[in-house]
Order: structure tokens, then C-alpha cells, then sequence
């Protein structure tokens, strides 16, 4: 169990794509700034529900957050890890 | 404490262009803005190193709602402006005729903005592709012209004999300097002063850790329609602010062809306006992460996405919203909250604008299209549109937006208007709103250039109204 939802779906997710070890590091940090980086009253919202999220046994954690509300959670992070996940590639494709 | 005759909060399409309009009357002004100097080119356009340097939340600014809505703002010196795609519109006959009718706005006529807009368009080089429009756009004209609907090339800010895109940083705001303006980045205006019904100096924040006040004989806010409503709110000035937030609901889709050539540092310029001004259809900047987006919950999925290359890319459709969002201020939090209702007219609005996309996408001679909706397939043929549309629900929906304006509504009517016709504060004197948030409802069109007319139009009317003559409003 990771102690964070976000760090744990970012790692699900990039384990579809076959992201290399470091590419999970990296992104996994980008994932967290860009948390951070949301306008400040989503930025408390969601590092609210990511802390009572990843101290949830993992069963328990999934349950929850295909409801409505902490769905979107999981959809933001998704989201967040597949640009980062993208720009990485391209960056590193690039000459 | 500093003092300045004119102080201008914020860089963009409408502080740049106030702050010019005050320098060249021989004005003492200092312009601050929130964000960095950012020298242009410097980031790729549109790429996530852009987006951490100049873009507010790193673009990740969202209208909670159902759907929520996100959109983007930049935060440099020049604004959104330095990333956007620089498409101009003029302002729309109908469109001021309106606000005259809903809002008692006083002398505002095409006929009164053209000069204007005129010395805007020469400052600017606004101008469409000398030698025809590239594969992508050309790409959504010949879907249009199937189905025999009205698209057009969008003339935009650009030069066309040196290939370097213009914005505020490259024209209005060194224009401003070349006359005595200031400019400041990195410094944010937590709050303004108000003693005895004026507004009389700003704090200030800055990069460093310092704190200051500015004192001024006059604030023009221009921080854009969410940040001038929230520094007004935060400095006490409520009546009317934030409640009449206005945008365009975007929805998107993916288009596959070898005919696109997509270029990822640049938008398509064409635009379908068949259905204007309530509904328009256009391209998006693409590049992997973005593509990789809008494909995001799709059947196909993100995959292959690498493998795509220059033969997908984004589409877009707008719609003008009837409804309304509001700013709103809470304890301790720095950022604003925004949220926006969408009235269920409008999602079926937005419902038909996605068929009308997946329509000219498939018209234009897609091998597949993609809705960037929750579950969307990839259909081939248009009678595949119904169930796609149908898809779209409200949970499932990707929204977006890029045009967020009317949070501060202009207008001689006091019960329903913050400003008056000339942006001027009805509550607080010497307060001037001066920038998207004074446009009083969703235009239909990119509302920049609506935006730089009006700021130019009420910067004039200030320095009349003192005495001063107003000078040169062309630097070309």
C-alpha cells in the first residue's frame, strides 16, 4: 500500500503504458507539483482526499472511488499522469 | 509609500493596451504584473514547459460544476496573450447592440470601436496566410464545404514576413515603455485600498518576500475575469462582482487523417461559423500530451499515441452558454473558487455542437473520428453520430474552455452592473475594470479583440474626462 491515492493510481496507470522505473519516479514527482500547482481550493480538496484515500486498504481505496465525487479524483490524477506521461516521451524522442 | 499617477494590475490584452493608451497621453504609468517575464520563443508553444512558466495553475485552472469545466489563464508579462493562438475577431454589431439593450451601455457602436480596432489590427499585423491556410485548417474547410456550411479563415496576430507570432510583450507593452510606462513582473496586488469611497493604493506582494503599498491617483484592474473579480472581492468591493461569469463550453474530438499534416506548434485558423455566433467549430493546438488527453477514457485509448504522428488532431466546438458562474473568495486560499452551472439547454447545446464536429470531421474525410468523451468509439460513418451524442452525458463529458469573461458586467444599469459604459467602478472612484471581464456575456467569437478595443475605448474616455488628450494610438 502506497501512502498516497494519487501516487498509486499514477503507478497503475503508467504500469499499462510499461513506463520505466525512472520514468515512474519522474512522473510520479510531476504528478504530485502538478497536485500542488491546482487553484488552492482544489489543491486542499485533493490533497485532502488523497491522504484519507491511501491510509484505506486498497480494496476499500478502489471501492470508494468509483463513487461520484472521489471519482473525479481519480479521473484528475489520470489525467495528470498521461500528460505527464506524454510530455516525457516527447521529450525525450526529441533531438 | 510609492505613488504613481496610474497604476495598471495586470500585463495582458487589456492592461497592455490601457497602459499604452495612458503612457502615450503622457501619463505616469506603472503596470504590475503577477507573472514572470517570459522572453518569447523561449518555451515550445503550447508544450508543458510553457505551461509550468507562463500559464496560471500550469493551465490547470477548472469551474466546478456538472460538468466541471476546466480552462486555462496565463500568468507572464503579456498574458494569455503570449500563449494563445492569437486569432482576432472585431467586435460584433449584434453583440454590442445587446449589451446597449441588456445593460444600458451607453455610446457603443461598431462605428465608434472601428478606429480603433483598425490601429489595433495595424499594431498587431493582423493578417491571414499570404499563400493559403495549412493542411490542418485546410483540412476542416474542405469538411465544411461538403456539407456546404460557412467556414472562414481568422485572421490573427502574426508576421507573416518574419514568422514571429505578435502579443502584448512584443507590441503594446514595449510601445508603453518606449512612453515612460513601468513594468513590473513577479509582483501581485493582494488587495486594494479604499478610504472615503476611493481607491487610493494597492498592496503589493512581490517575488522577493517584500510587501509594499502603491499609492495611485487611479487603478485600472486588468487581471482578467477571474482575477480582477477576486481582487476586487478580496479588497470589499462586492456588489455585482462575480456573479455573471460567462464562457464558451467546449467539446472535443479526434480526427484521423494523412490529409491533416497536423503541425504541433500551431493551431488550425479555420473556423466553421455556419452555426455562429451561438456555435463555432474549430482546431486545437496538438501535440502528444494533448492528443494523448483528449483520447484519455476513449475506447482506443492512449496507446498508439506516438505512433499517430502527424496524421490526428484535435477539433474543437464552442458553444455561447447561457449560463452563469461565479468567483468567489475563501479564507486563507490564495486562488479563487470558481464554479459554473450549465443549464440543461446549454448541454444540449453542447450535445449537438459534438454531432456537428464528428459531421464536418467525417465530411472532411477522416478515416475515424473519436468524441473526447468518457467511452466514446471510433465511428466511420455519420450514422454512428446519434449514439456517439448520446454518450455524451453530463458525467461523461470532457469540457473545457478558453474564453472566460463577464465577471464584472459594465453598464449604466446600478442594480445589475459593477461598472459603468466606461469600466468605471459605480461603487469605488478612481477603480477602472478594464478587460474581459467588463465583455458582458460569452461573444461567440475569440473576445480578445473585443477586449483590446473596449480597454483603448475606456482608457480614452478617462484621460477626456480629466482633461488630458488622448495620443497616438498607432506604433506601427
Amino acid at each position: 500500500m502506497h501512502r498516497r491515492a494519487a501516487d498509486r493510481l499514477s503507478r497503475e496507470w503508467l504500469s499499462q503504458v510499461s513506463a520505466r522505473p525512472e520514468q515512474v519516479r519522474v512522473i510520479g514527482e510531476d504528478v504530485r507539483a502538478r497536485l500542488a500547482a491546482l487553484p488552492t481550493p482544489l489543491a486542499v480538496g485533493y490533497t485532502a482526499a488523497d491522504a484519507v484515500l491511501g491510509v484505506l486498504p486498497d480494496a476499500v481505496s478502489r471501492r470508494v472511488l468509483r463513487l461520484p465525487v472521489a471519482s473525479e479524483f481519480a479521473r484528475l490524477v489520470e489525467s495528470l499522469t498521461t500528460v505527464s506521461y506524454f510530455d516525457e516521451v516527447d521529450r525525450e524522442s526529441s533531438p | 509609500m510609492r505613488t504613481v499617477e496610474a497604476l495598471v494590475v495586470g500585463s495582458g490584452a487589456g492592461g497592455a493596451t490601457t497602459a499604452a493608451t495612458l503612457a502615450a497621453a503622457g501619463v505616469q504609468t506603472l503596470v504590475l504584473e503577477e507573472g514572470p517575464r517570459v522572453e518569447p520563443g523561449l518555451h515550445q508553444q503550447f508544450s508543458q514547459q510553457q505551461m509550468r512558466a507562463q500559464y496560471r495553475n500550469r493551465g490547470q485552472s477548472v469551474a466546478l460544476g456538472m460538468p466541471p469545466i476546466s480552462y486555462a489563464e496565463g500568468r507572464c508579462v503579456g498574458g494569455s496573450t503570449e500563449i494563445n493562438s492569437g486569432l482576432y475577431h472585431r467586435p460584433r454589431a449584434g453583440l454590442l447592440e445587446g449589451w446597449t439593450r441588456a445593460w444600458a451601455v451607453q455610446d457603443l457602436t461598431p462605428e465608434s470601436l472601428d478606429p480603433i480596432c483598425e490601429a489595433i489590427e495595424r499594431n498587431l499585423r493582423v493578417s491571414t496566410f499570404p499563400g493559403g491556410v495549412p493542411p490542418a485548417s485546410d483540412f476542416l474547410a474542405d469538411g465544411a464545404a461538403r456539407l456546404d456550411w460557412k467556414c472562414v479563415e481568422v485572421p490573427r496576430w502574426f508576421r507573416h514576413d518574419t514568422g514571429e507570432r505578435q502579443s502584448m510583450s512584443a507590441t503594446y507593452l514595449q510601445f508603453a515603455q518606449r512612453h515612460g510606462a513601468t513594468v513590473e513582473s513577479e509582483a501581485r496586488v493582494r488587495r486594494l485600498e479604499v478610504r472615503k469611497g476611493h481607491a487610493i493604493a494597492a498592496v503589493v506582494d512581490h517575488a522577493d518576500g517584500r510587501t509594499e503599498q502603491i499609492g495611485f491617483d487611479v487603478v485600472f484592474v486588468c487581471g482578467g475575469a477571474v482575477q480582477s473579480a477576486a481582487l476586487l472581492l478580496r479588497s470589499g468591493i462586492r456588489t455585482n462582482v462575480g456573479r455573471t461569469l460567462s464562457m464558451h463550453p467546449t467539446v472535443k474530438a479526434v480526427a484521423f487523417s494523412d490529409l491533416i499534416e497536423n503541425d504541433p506548434l500551431d493551431v488550425p485558423v479555420t473556423q466553421v461559423r455556419e452555426f455562429a455566433p451561438d456555435m463555432t467549430i474549430g482546431g486545437s493546438a496538438t501535440n502528444p500530451p494533448l492528443l494523448a488527453l483528449a483520447l484519455l477514457g476513449t475506447q482506443i485509448g492512449v496507446h498508439d499515441v506516438p505512433k499517430y504522428g502527424s496524421a490526428a488532431a484535435v477539433y474543437y466546438a464552442a458553444i455561447r452558454s447561457r449560463g452563469r458562474g461565479r468567483v468567489r473568495t475563501l479564507p486563507g486560499m490564495r486562488d479563487p473558487l470558481v464554479t459554473f452551472k450549465m443549464p440543461v439547454v446549454d448541454f444540449r447545446h453542447l450535445q449537438a455542437a459534438l454531432g456537428r464536429l464528428l459531421l464536418v470531421l467525417l465530411a472532411a474525410g477522416s478515416d475515424r473520428v473519436v468524441a473526447s468523451v468518457k467511452d466514446a468509439a471510433q465511428i466511420t460513418s455519420p450514422a454512428q453520430i446519434p449514439q456517439e451524442v448520446a454518450r455524451m452525458t453530463r458525467r461523461r463529458a470532457e469540457v473545457m474552455t478558453v474564453h472566460i469573461c463577464s465577471s464584472v458586467p459594465m453598464g449604466e444599469d446600478r442594480a445589475s452592473c459593477a461598472v459603468d459604459s466606461y469600466g468605471a467602478s459605480h461603487a469605488v472612484a478612481d477603480l477602472v475594470v478594464n478587460d474581459a471581464s467588463i465583455v458582458n456575456g460569452a461573444p461567440g467569437i475569440n473576445p480578445q479583440g473585443t477586449v483590446m478595443a473596449l480597454a483603448v475605448r475606456n482608457a480614452e474616455h478617462y484621460l477626456i474626462s480629466r482633461g488630458q488628450r488622448p495620443g497616438s494610438r498607432e506604433f506601427v
